[in-house]
């Protein structure tokens, strides 16, 4: 057993804990009294394992609390929907058995388990289980599910930091980056974005954008980009928790994700609009915001590469980004008011709402204060070098962000609206296995001549088998 | 002297309680208590006797060419001692329920121990033959000992199954000793290499597929499910804790004295079969309803894990095994006295139908859930660690497609040991009466804080050292041929 901490892990163990106190303190407020007990006690083993997982010093204790983070969480969606909790669980199992695997296989070349950079071939069967963790596609179908299903706290936590556990693995993996992962990356951002784009539903619009910001990490983490991937992942968390936090309010008080049903919800609840807002406004890269520095910081890593297309590429995806931060926020805003069956309208001004506006305001500020400089984080020593790109570039981003969403609002309007994903083929594939399931039950009729003639047949195999060629 | 006290004990309490009941009835209960707890220290003494060296005894004095060797080493030692705690705890969970009532239920039970024992210890192909007879024959009896239809349907099918691997055991000596003349494992793992290459792969096809019917490995399973699920409570984590560990012990010795140089192909063939188990014992648990035939299922599974160890032919993959075969005692002993209980209290094995137990029994609902963690393989539960050295095993030795078989049980188990804890911890009507299950309790109880220890010590250097033993004393076939071939 083994522990060990350098800035690395102090960054996340930081995002970790800001988030996981902000989604405890959140929790009071959000669960009645007969979930409470269990969900402190669910929050805090999560968040013990996260510490746990980052603390850890060699790849086997790593899983294996990575591994109890699964279990925690798996409880907390199972709140609420427990088929969506059962394929998180049943996923991140595979995940952390494909991580396995290559840990093994390391230890077979170097000879040890510690956490150090992954060897030759198994470095896919890390990267596939990390891929698992944070949702490389195809093996994404689980993060639409799990994550707008999830109470909103478990969403949080889910979208704030489980997901990056598998970001600080491919750090701690592939130190000096991994060749396929920055293609990987910046499909995640691109399919993300479109996915999000045209989503029906908040909870499902903010899993995908989720997925698109893991692209950027992704991408820095294929590069090398430690230290910038760290720091994306940090405020990654803040802001993404935020966003969690103010939809699980807005679906507590209307009853309703649908976006549609949403429309002009800032009147009824302005205070949550507010949040949403500035947690939309912190996840844009634009300067000011609290992710402009990371963006910047990563793209001026890949700007020091021989790969033009890189950072292009992850420029031009602003454009999806501030189309679907639109799409998520200016409904609410201007839309026309609708009849919600709302309780902010009767509810006195009790002071149990105090934990909720605690946790997201001290969010609020942390990400504000973030997006001057990023100096107080710890793990961070200096504010790190931002890509320059002219804040003219930013304006025309904005602008075709808007007609990007004005376009896709229509469509949405018009025809029905959430493209299909993967997840139909995760139902053919469990289907497929069911079917082998009943045609080995069909082997089993109970004929002992049957039984006799496999071993008679086995025995003819095991002959071949054994020639000794 | 140890190694023939180990078997020649336990028989003699299988002669002894008849004469006991006809004239010594009152003293029934007290005797048979006194002869499981002798049998269990004198397996144990046998066990530590083998553990710092070779412990050879040769019988009647005759050297290994002309008569029969008992060996214990450390293989061997580690497997007695999880035999004594196995039929222990199934004897403390049979005597709980019934006392001395069905006495010739434990004539059976010891004898079926000593012939465990026996194949153990013994040094020579045809005294594993006669044990393995006895054996058989003992487990037969065992398995139809309720007189249900399905029981003695069960045992009819594990008897023709189990008759025709004794077949082809027989066939393999019988071939062994055209070959070579002589039946002494240690002499024959020097002289067989000799033989004719196509005599020796009869007699590898022979012996491999003899003893996989005995093992339970897919596709030559077929007895197994019927068998341990129509089995009494006790009799089913006998069977499925005890009972294949020991064919697996034989398999284990066979392949590693007599074809590790001269039929390697023999490991590459236990492995595959092992990956076979793997996946054709947990899609078969998947649709089951049955809980006892799920659990046995997935013995089936487990089995296959065991059999990647083995099949690695290498110390660590053989070490790996042995602990999987403790790790699986315990879980899979564990469950079926817990299923047995629940699914005697609901008078139904549909899982399904057995909700609200957590109301009812919580303390064997809670065991149970810690076990069903175990067996699927949640950290830091020693069928987590049992699963982490068997990965690591199989990886050394090139075989990833046992790995990533193993990763991909983790998953279907999960879906389908959920599907029982859901059914336990939904809301339901409990059954009124509740009968006080004492000793299954405690013992399915210390089950599941050993299931919690062996994880958390597998974690430690030392501890895992001290085990490793086993697997480079297993591989060390010069030595155990220099302790046998003394004289």
């Amino acid at each position: 057993m083994n522990f060990a901490g350098d800035s690395l892990t102090w960054i996340f163990a930081s995002a970790a804990t800001l988030l996981s106190a902000a989604v405890l303190l959140f929790g009071e407020w959000y669960f009645d009294a007969n979930r409470q007990g269990s969900f402190r006690l669910l929050a805090a083993g999560c968040w013990a394992a996260f510490l746990g997982a980052l603390f850890a010093g060699d790849w086997l204790v790593f899983v294996v609390f990575v591994e109890l983070s699964t279990l925690a969480l798996w409880r907390m969606i199972a709140f609420r929907d427990r088929k969506a909790a059962t394929l998180y669980l049943l996923v991140q199992l595979a995940g952390a058995g494909l991580v396995l695997i290559g840990a093994a296989g390391t230890a077979t070349v170097t000879g040890t388990v510690a956490m150090g950079p992954a060897a030759g071939a198994w470095r896919w069967f890390m990267a596939a289980g990390f891929g698992v963790k944070s949702a490389f596609p195809p093996l994404h179908f689980w993060l639409p599910e799990a994550h707008s299903k999830a109470p909103a706290p478990a969403s949080a936590m889910l979208s704030g930091f489980a997901v990056k556990l598998g970001i600080y693995g491919m750090l701690r993996a592939f130190p000096e980056g991994f060749g396929p992962l920055p293609a990987i990356g910046v499909t995640m951002v691109i399919f993300g974005g479109i996915m999000a784009l045209f989503s029906a539903d908040l909870k499902r619009l903010l899993a995908y954008s989720t997925m698109s910001h893991l692209g950027f990490m992704t991408a820095s983490a294929g590069i090398g980009a430690v230290a910038a991937a760290a720091l994306y992942a940090f405020v990654h968390a803040l802001f993404k928790g935020l966003l969690f936090l103010a939809a699980g309010v807005t679906e507590k008080a209307t009853g309703t994700r649908d976006l549609a049903s949403l429309r002009g919800i800032a009147r009824t609840l302005p205070g949550m609009t507010a949040f949403l807002a500035f947690g939309a406004f912190a996840s844009s890269g634009f300067p000011l915001s609290a992710s402009y520095i990371p963006k910047g910081a990563i793209l001026a890593s890949m700007e020091a590469l021989q790969t033009p297309w890189l950072p292009t590429a992850l420029k031009l995806s602003g454009t999806l980004t501030a189309a679907y931060l639109l799409r998520a926020v200016v409904p609410l805003v201007t839309g026309r008011q609708e009849e919600h069956p709302t309780e902010t309208r009767n509810a006195k001004k009790d002071t149990s709402k105090m934990p909720a506006w605690a946790a997201m305001a001290g969010l609020t500020a942390l990400l504000a204060a973030s997006g001057f400089f990023t100096a107080w984080i710890p793990g961070i020593t200096a504010s790190p070098p931002v890509s320059k790109t002219p804040f003219f570039f930013y304006l025309l981003q904005a602008a075709t962000g808007f007609a990007l969403f004005l376009a896709a609002s229509r469509a949405c309007r018009s025809l029905p609206c959430g493209l299909p994903d993967t997840f139909g083929l995760t139902l053919k594939t469990t289907k497929c296995v069911f079917a082998s399931s009943d045609l080995l039950a069909r082997m089993h009729g109970g004929l002992l001549n049957f039984y006799a003639l496999v071993v008679l047949f086995l025995f003819l195999v095991l002959m071949l088998a054994l020639c000794g060629w | 002297m140890m190694p023939v006290l180990a078997v020649i004990v336990p028989m003699s309490w299988g002669f002894i309680i008849p004469l006991v009941y006809l004239f010594r009835r009152k003293l029934l209960d007290q005797a048979i208590l006194l002869f499981a707890f002798i049998s269990f220290m004198v397996t144990l003494a046998t066990a530590f006797s083998g553990w710092q060296g070779y412990n050879v005894a040769f019988l009647g004095g005759w050297s290994a060419g002309l008569g029969i060797v008992f060996v214990v080493d450390k293989l061997s030692a580690a497997f007695l001692v999880l035999a004594a705690t196995g039929s222990g705890a199934a004897f403390l969970v049979s005597y709980g329920r019934f006392r001395a009532d069905p006495w010739r239920y434990y004539v059976i039970f010891f004898l079926l121990q000593s012939a465990m024992n026996g194949i153990l210890v013994t040094g020579d192909m045809f005294t594993l033959f006669v044990f393995y007879e006895i054996f058989s024959l003992a487990a037969y009896l065992l398995v139809s000992f309720t007189m249900s239809w399905q029981a003695i349907e069960a045992g009819l099918k594990y008897l023709v199954l189990g008759t025709i691997g004794a077949f082809f055991i027989l066939l393999g000596t019988a071939y062994i000793f055209m070959a070579t003349g002589a039946l002494n494992m240690a002499i024959l793992s020097v002289s067989l290499p000799q033989a004719p290459p196509e005599t020796l792969t009869v007699i590898a096809a022979c012996l491999l597929i003899g003893l996989f019917i005995k093992i339970g490995a897919f596709p030559v399973h077929f007895w197994l499910p019927d068998a341990h699920s129509s089995a009494q409570t006790a009799v089913s984590a006998l069977l499925s804790g005890v009972v294949v560990k020991v064919s697996i012990y034989a398999l284990a010795r066979v392949s590693l004295l007599f074809f590790l140089e001269t039929r390697p192909a023999a490991f590459t063939v236990i492995t595959s079969i092992g990956i076979l188990s793997i996946l054709g014992g947990h899609l078969m648990a998947l649709r089951q309803e049955d809980i006892k035939r799920l659990l046995a299922f997935s013995t089936v599974a487990q089995i296959g894990y065991i059999l990647t160890g083995v099949g690695t032919g290498t110390a660590a993959g053989i070490t790996a095994a042995v602990f999987h075969a403790f790790n699986h005692m315990f879980m899979k002993g564990g469950l079926f006295i817990t299923a047995g209980q629940l699914s005697e209290d609901m008078k139904t094995r549909n899982i399904s139908q057995l909700r609200g137990l957590y109301r009812h029994r919580p303390g064997f609902v809670i065991a149970f859930t810690v076990l069903a963690a175990a067996i699927v393989g949640i950290p830091p539960l020693n069928g987590f660690m049992g699963k982490w050295y068997l990965m690591l095993a199989s990886v050394d030795a090139g075989n990833i497609v046992s790995a990533l078989a193993l990763a991909a049980g983790t998953v279907i188990s999960a879906f389908y040991y959920l599907r029982i804890l859901s059914s336990l911890y939904s809301p339901g009507v409990p059954p009124s009466r509740r009968k006080p299950f004492y000793w299954p309790f405690r013992v399915t109880v210390t089950f599941a804080v050993f299931c919690v220890l062996l994880g958390l010590t597998a974690f430690m250097p030392p501890v895992w050292k001290a085990f490793s033993t086993i697997g480079t004393c297993a591989l060390d076939t010069t030595a155990y041929i220099a302790a046998v071939l003394v004289e």
